[in-house]
């Protein structure tokens, strides 16, 4: 078999992806103070975003996807900008772009290499493009072509994309994504549905009108002096990518209870009675309002509590963690729904 | 105490059910022990009859005499049998009973209900009897579900029952599970029974029972405060105020104070013709220095920039006829109802705002008759000389006419004239006056020669005095009362009672000038008149046209006579041949010759009267009168028109109280899509395109309606936002801009489209016409009568869906080629062997071109093809037959009609419901051809035979509109009020894909239409309703959104039918006015013919 062309850039074996357990757990109170400093000072740059900040913080630690949704100037693009830079991500690892429905995959994936092409090789040069960035923010996702639509789902689904056939694996581990407005078309569907979280981005100038003005006006400033007072450094995207691996071993563990019985995460970390109430929240949506919530996403949302548990307050599940059930709306109208309802039946209003 | 042994649960529940177990000994307590194999050991402690022992023991059942020491005690035999889980898929909406583990876990219990909106609870609570231990039972209506997961979950030990038989509360059954025997169970009375999933059965008190609120203090943050209210210190008063706008609207209206005269000699001097065209002119104030308003025509065009130095005003874009300046903005802004009342009071007034400084303003005001054409004051010379220069100097010197100024409202100097009078008319009159007078007048001269010429007008030999205006007044009066008890009037068209209605009419329209009018009544008097009565009716038309009209050598000698010569021609002449010693107005060859030329302005009636009086005058002219009469049939193709045939008390619909209502619903309708913000799909087209689109079919609704101003004013904005120079958008903007036109010209809505527009659409390559084809066929106000393919027309590349054959007989011009090939086609349809696809194409394709051909070839043919339909499909037979019984009923043949409607009937009868058919409109076409000849009786027979598709539980939405359209036009709305209740109720529940949903609004709308006017229009309204969700992801969103355009179509079209006389009443009249119309002409062919 023909070998592919190695990487530009090819990054080492990465050295997060070698550390054990309890070489993590020694460092996660320190991860975990740095994550929650990183979340609290980048919320105070913008206005009434704290909660979208938290979100993706979490989807981040949690390498989950998550879709922003909002009429434009909400901010959006911007939540992301800024979380980039507080990361401090280089530009190599980052790679963010406007689709409509005219880019070509090659504006995404990387242009087909000409000389090999001459070769009968169908090699995309990747260098720069979404298979090289570990952050990915796509504006207006749902406008790209069907081509992009499809290489994005094996990107989101298995981190892989293929190379004159060949599946190749991509460096992405957070993927943010906005739009305008959620399409109600079929053939969307499949893409929308690995979105597990969508959350919505709305104006806040009539609650918050002052603030925005002086927070907006700042914010021009510094961009006009080329100053990013947010990249303040409490965290990097090494720290989230630590916290991730930690919490997935530490998910994956089995301890031995005192009477014997093996003791999986949820006996440890998920409250029997938590548990019950995050099974009666998800059954009343489906049962009152249709939401649809796939088994897939059901596993992904367990994995999403735990992250949130972990870094609001480094323990097992609480109540005010089952607020993440929010964000699983599927429409604009369920988004607003589900942001109303979920704390209600929580009784966390 | 023996023991019983039952080998399974199922044996002891047949014990029971059966019988075998005495139902006094199953209520009594007993005590049982379960084995392992799912046996039962029962020891009852009421004692079992023999009898009753023996039939159990032959049902299998043992008996023991020991007592098992570990059984357990229940409170009656049903209690043995377990309860049966079963699935909850949703919470009960009745009582449900919970039953919390401890009296302290009811508050949380109940919080959590109040807080997820359910407050219909009541709690009971009660002590054990040794006072050692509560509890408690909260009953709450219709329950949050997520209580009840907590439940189902038995959180924190809470059970749920809910009652075993709906409606009885003394049995409960837990939540998830049934009882096999619930319904047969009794408690004692005052007590509950509650039967868990498992474990013991409970008994509680039914109460007392307690409303949660009775039990819960609810504390208001601060203390009410009761305030008191005082008169209010009276009305505001708000000063509307001119302010500056951001933009500048283009000017249309300009009124010049300074120079005016020189400033308007300058502009036709400098101003190319057609821009001199577009305006209108009003002169006001003192004659040494009158101030001119130039106004221009609300039009496609853009007004011209004229470069004057007077105030340039634009209209305000809710109020076409109130003029703001241009860079005018009114402050603050006010309802368009309180501005019309508080600054247009009168209508047809022009009003502009005159700034006076500091945002003051004063309103002045001109009546639209003031404004006059300017291009008919302006002569142009050539230059050749000093003396032709003379009269062209006096060419553009404007004869002004006298003025009144009163309060800021400027009164029109226009002349006097019957509002009839057509602007042809003033126009004319105007130069005549000016050729009869080429000195430059004096105004004051000019007022007094006008007046003098009005009453000249009516004195000599004129048979009715001139009117007073008081008498004005009351005639005005009288006509609209008749007018009114005409429509009331429950009688046939034909009727004796309604001619001498029509004869008042006339007379009452002539006295009021209204001379067309008065002609259509006449005519219509005299149709359905003979003997002496015509003899009579024929003199008093003849006087009556012929008043003030010139001798008939000087008509005749005439090259472009008017309207009113020609009727008073076509009058003269019915009075020749009906009135006992009436004279031939000329030598009858000339008379030919003349009308030849000059008939197209008459209508039908007068038509038919002045070629058969022709063919009597001339001894017998059976080609002239045949000819005559095919070109009446062809005229009468899409029934009368009502521009040319109709009086305007009829054109105008049923009742003239609905006009303003209909005009503003469907103001607020367009509204509504310009401000709707809608679900948009990630593809549609920018919604200024499909907006453009939307105006231009509400243009075209409110042209329909007699909204003129309103209808250019939406059609202007369109066109502007579309791009004329790309095809699509060019050929659909000219195409609705010439429908608005037809409307507004009040020609036929079937007329078809210019020629020269028609033509673009084989210039557009396939795809192009595609797209225009898809709107063509969604826009039945774009596209009224060809029933259109796009997507085969598409797929095939064909000119003529229905064969080459049929597009290449579209270019046949010569009448007697296109019978030649009409007959080979139809030989051909009609060949024994041919293919049923085959047939049926050549046979839709064949009635289609029926019309064209004169009736004496056509239906022989149409007998033919007609026996040709046996053999084919149902449904297809249906809707050929539905053509050709409108074609029957075009030539004006009743029996034909009678057979048709007798076969048609038949085949509907047998068509299956969800035949596609009956929602393409075959049942109201073919009523609507049966009212044409006459045959009401048909009409209601075909109904009622199809009426029966409403009782079929299975007959779909549209199948059932289609009959309830019928329903409706026969006047029996009350039928079809269900009907429309079930199509807005799927349309509410949104059943089905967006086209089926638009579909279904079509028909409803269309089948509302024919309701009366308070069914209709709120009907309408509601089906707006689902704007918000229309949208799709056609590939025509490169042009337009689709969907949208359909919507807003079959809307306005629905109001369109509603207020153009399609409504119930004056449909029905006009089909039975048309129907005599072909009477009387088929029957005198047939004499004079034959």
């Amino acid at each position: 078999m023909s070998s592919l062309p190695r990487r530009e850039a090819s990054p080492a074996v990465d050295p997060i992806s070698e550390l054990s357990f309890d070489a993590l757990s020694r460092e996660a109170h320190a991860l975990r103070d740095r994550l929650n400093r990183f979340r609290l000072a980048l919320g105070r740059h913008f206005v009434g975003k704290q909660d979208l900040v938290d979100l993706m913080t979490v989807a981040a630690v949690a390498q989950e996807p998550l879709l922003l949704v909002g009429p434009p100037g909400t901010a959006k693009s911007d939540l992301v900008l800024k979380f980039r830079d507080a990361l401090r991500i280089p530009n190599e690892d980052y790679f963010e772009y406007l689709l409509t429905r005219f880019t070509e995959p090659s504006e995404v994936l990387g242009p087909i290499d000409i000389n090999l092409l001459r070769q009968g090789r169908y090699i995309r040069r990747e260098g720069g493009k979404l298979p090289t960035a570990r952050l990915v923010f796509l504006d207006e996702v749902f406008k790209a072509s069907s081509a992009i639509l499809n290489a994005l789902l094996t990107v989101i689904n298995e981190r892989k994309f293929y190379q004159d056939g060949a599946p190749q694996p991509v460096r992405l581990k957070v993927l943010f994504a906005a739009t305008n407005e959620l399409p109600e078309h079929a053939e969307l569907g499949a893409l929308k549905d690995r979105f597990c979280l969508k959350a919505a981005c709305r104006p806040v100038q009539d609650r918050y009108f002052l603030e925005l003005l002086d927070s907006g006006l700042d914010s021009q400033t510094h961009r006009e002096m080329n100053q990013k007072p947010w990249a303040e450094g409490h965290a990097s995207l090494d720290d989230v990518l630590k916290t991730h691996r930690y919490l997935t071993l530490m998910m994956g563990k089995r301890e031995t209870g005192p009477d014997g019985r093996e003791l999986r995460d949820r006996d440890l970390f998920f409250r029997d009675e938590l548990l019950r109430e995050f099974r009666r929240v998800v059954q009343t949506l489906t049962r009152e309002d249709g939401v649809f919530i796939s088994d897939r996403k059901l596993v992904k949302l367990y994995r999403l509590l735990r992250t949130r548990a972990w870094i609001f307050h480094g323990g097992a599940v609480e109540r005010q963690d089952l607020q993440l059930l929010s964000y699983l709306g599927e429409s604009r109208e369920e988004i607003d729904l589900l942001e109303e309802k979920v704390p209600r039946l929580l009784g966390l209003t | 105490m023996s023991t019983l042994v039952f080998p399974s649960e199922e044996a002891l529940q047949l014990a029971l059910t059966s019988g075998l177990v005495p139902s006094e000994v199953q209520a009594s307590p007993a005590r049982y022990r379960r084995t392992a194999e799912g046996a039962l050991h029962v020891t009852p402690e009421s004692p079992l009859t023999k009898a009753a022992l023996k039939g159990l023991t032959s049902l299998g059942v043992g008996v023991e005499d020991a007592e098992s020491g570990r059984a357990a005690p229940v409170l009656c035999w049903a209690e043995l049998l377990r309860p049966r889980r079963i699935p909850v898929d949703a919470a009960p909406g009745g009582p449900v009973l919970f039953v919390p583990a401890s009296a302290n876990a009811l508050l949380p219990l109940a919080g959590e209900m109040l807080r997820l909106g359910c407050d219909r609870q009541e709690v009971c609570l009660a002590g054990s009897a040794r006072g050692d231990s509560r509890r408690a039972l909260l009953r709450a209506v219709a329950p949050p579900y997520f209580t009840l997961t907590g439940a189902l979950d038995h959180t924190g030990g809470l059970r749920a029952f809910v009652p075993a038989v709906p409606g009885q509360h003394s049995v409960w059954v837990e939540l998830g599970h049934s009882h096999p025997l619930a319904r047969t169970l009794q408690p004692a009375k005052g007590t509950l029974l509650l039967i868990p999933g498992d474990g013991r059965w409970q008994t509680a008190p039914d109460g007392p029972w307690t409303d949660l609120y009775q039990l819960t203090d609810l504390r208001l943050p601060e203390p009410a405060e009761e305030w008191k209210a005082e008169a209010a210190p009276g009305r505001l008063s708000v000063p509307l105020r001119l302010t500056r706008a951001a933009r500048t609207e283009p000017a249309s209206l300009w009124v010049l104070r300074d120079n005016a005269r020189a400033q308007v000699e300058s502009l036709v001097h400098t101003l190319p013709e057609a821009l001199l065209a577009q305006l209108r002119f009003a002169v006001a104030g003192p004659p040494d220095a009158p101030c001119i308003v130039l106004r221009a025509r609300a039009g496609r065009e853009r007004p011209p920039e004229l470069g004057l130095s007077g105030m340039a005003y634009a209209p305000l874009p809710q109020l076409a006829d109130l003029y703001l300046p241009c860079d005018g903005l009114l402050e603050p802004p006010v309802r368009r109802d309180r501005l019309r009342a508080l600054l247009t009071p009168e209508r047809d007034t022009v009003t502009w705002l005159h700034p006076t400084g500091n945002g003051a303003f004063r309103a002045e005001r001109l009546p639209e008759s003031a404004f006059h054409p300017l291009d008919a004051w302006v002569d142009y010379v050539v230059d050749t000389g000093t003396a032709a220069l003379v009269p062209w100097v006096r060419g553009v010197t404007f004869d002004f006419e006298a003025f009144e100024a009163a309060a800021g409202e400027w009164q029109s100097s226009a002349p006097e004239k019957a509002e009839e009078e057509d602007e042809k008319d003033a126009r004319s009159s105007r130069r005549s006056r000016r050729v009869a007078a080429p000195q430059p007048a004096e105004p004051a001269e000019a007022a007094t020669r006008n007046v003098r010429r009005a009453t000249e007008a009516a004195t000599p030999g004129a048979r009715l005095a001139p009117l007073t205006p008081a008498q004005l007044g009351a005639a005005e009066q009288e006509l609209a009362k008749l007018e009114k008890s005409f429509l009331a009037l429950d009688a046939p068209a034909d009727s004796a009672e309604r001619r001498r209605l029509w004869v008042r009419m006339a007379e009452l329209n002539g006295q009021l000038g209204r001379r067309r009018d008065a002609g259509l009544c006449w005519t219509r008097a005299l149709w359905e008149s003979a003997g002496p009565e015509a003899a009579e009716l024929a003199s008093r038309w003849a006087e009556a046209e012929t008043v003030g009209a010139p001798s008939t050598a000087e008509l005749l000698s005439r090259a472009t006579p008017s309207d009113d010569d020609v009727r008073a021609l076509a009058s003269s002449l019915a009075r020749a041949v009906l009135a006992p010693g009436g004279q031939t107005p000329g030598d009858v060859p000339s008379l030919q010759r003349w009308l030849d030329r000059h008939d197209a302005a008459l209508d039908v009636r007068s038509l038919w009267l002045a070629r058969a009086s022709l063919d009597r005058l001339a001894g017998g002219d059976p080609l002239g009168l045949a000819r005559a009469g095919d070109r009446l049939l062809e005229m009468l193709q899409r029934g009368l028109s009502l521009a040319r045939d109709v009086p305007r008390f009829l054109r105008a619909g049923t009742d003239a109280t609905h006009a303003p209502r209909l005009g503003a619903q469907l103001e607020a309708m367009q509204e509504r899509f310009e401000r709707t913000t809608r679900r948009r799909s990630s593809i549609e087209a920018p919604p200024v395109l499909t907006q453009a689109y939307v105006r231009f079919v509400f243009a075209c609704g409110l042209a329909r309606l007699g909204q003129a101003d309103r209808a250019r004013a939406l059609a202007v904005s369109a066109m502007e936002a579309l791009d004329a120079t790309e095809p699509i958008h060019g050929f659909l903007s000219r195409a609705y801009g010439a429908r608005v036109a037809q409307a507004l010209e009040g020609q036929a809505p079937e007329t078809p489209l210019p020629p020269d527009i028609a033509a673009e659409l084989n210039a557009l390559n396939t795809f192009q016409r595609y797209k225009v084809d898809r709107l063509r066929q969604s826009s039945a106000l774009l596209e009224p009568s060809e029933r259109l393919d796009p997507a085969r027309a598409f797929g095939r590349g064909a000119r003529d869906l229905r064969g080459e054959e049929f597009a290449a007989l579209r270019d046949i011009r010569d009448p007697g080629k296109v019978a030649a090939e009409v007959e080979a086609l139809t030989s051909r349809a009609t060949a024994p062997k041919l293919a049923a696809p085959e047939r049926q194409r050549l046979l839709g394709g064949l009635l289609d071109t029926l019309p064209r051909l004169p009736p004496a070839r056509a239906l022989p043919l149409l007998d033919r093809l007609v026996g040709a339909l046996e053999g084919l499909p149902g449904e297809v037979q249906g809707q050929l037959l539905g053509d050709a019984l409108s074609l029957a009923a075009l030539f004006g043949r009743a029996d034909r009609a009678t057979a048709l409607a007798g076969r048609l009937r038949k085949v509907l009868a047998g068509l299956p419901p969800e035949s596609p058919a009956w929602g393409q409109g075959l049942l109201g076409v073919s009523l609507r051809g049966l009212r044409r000849v006459g045959l009401s009786r048909e009409a209601r027979e075909l109904v009622d035979a199809t009426q029966g598709l409403l009782a079929k539980p299975k007959t779909p939405l549209p199948a059932q509109l289609g009959v309830a359209a019928g329903l409706a036009m026969l006047g029996r709305t009350e039928e079809a009020l269900p009907v429309f209740d079930r199509a807005f109720d799927s349309l509410s529940a949104a059943k089905g894909a967006l086209p089926e949903r638009l579909a279904l609004t079509r028909s409803l709308a269309g089948a509302l239409a024919h309701a009366p006017v308070d069914v209709a229009l709120p009907g309408l309204a509601r089906l707006s309703e689902q704007l918000p969700n229309v949208t799709d992801s056609y590939n025509t969103n490169s042009h337009f959104c689709l969907s949208v355009v359909e919507l807003a179509d079959a809307l306005v079209l629905g109001h369109v039918e509603v207020g153009q006389g399609s409504g119930e009443r004056a449909r029905s009249w006009l089909d039975e006015d048309e129907f005599l119309v072909r009477r009387r002409i088929h029957r005198e062919l047939e004499e004079r013919t034959t």
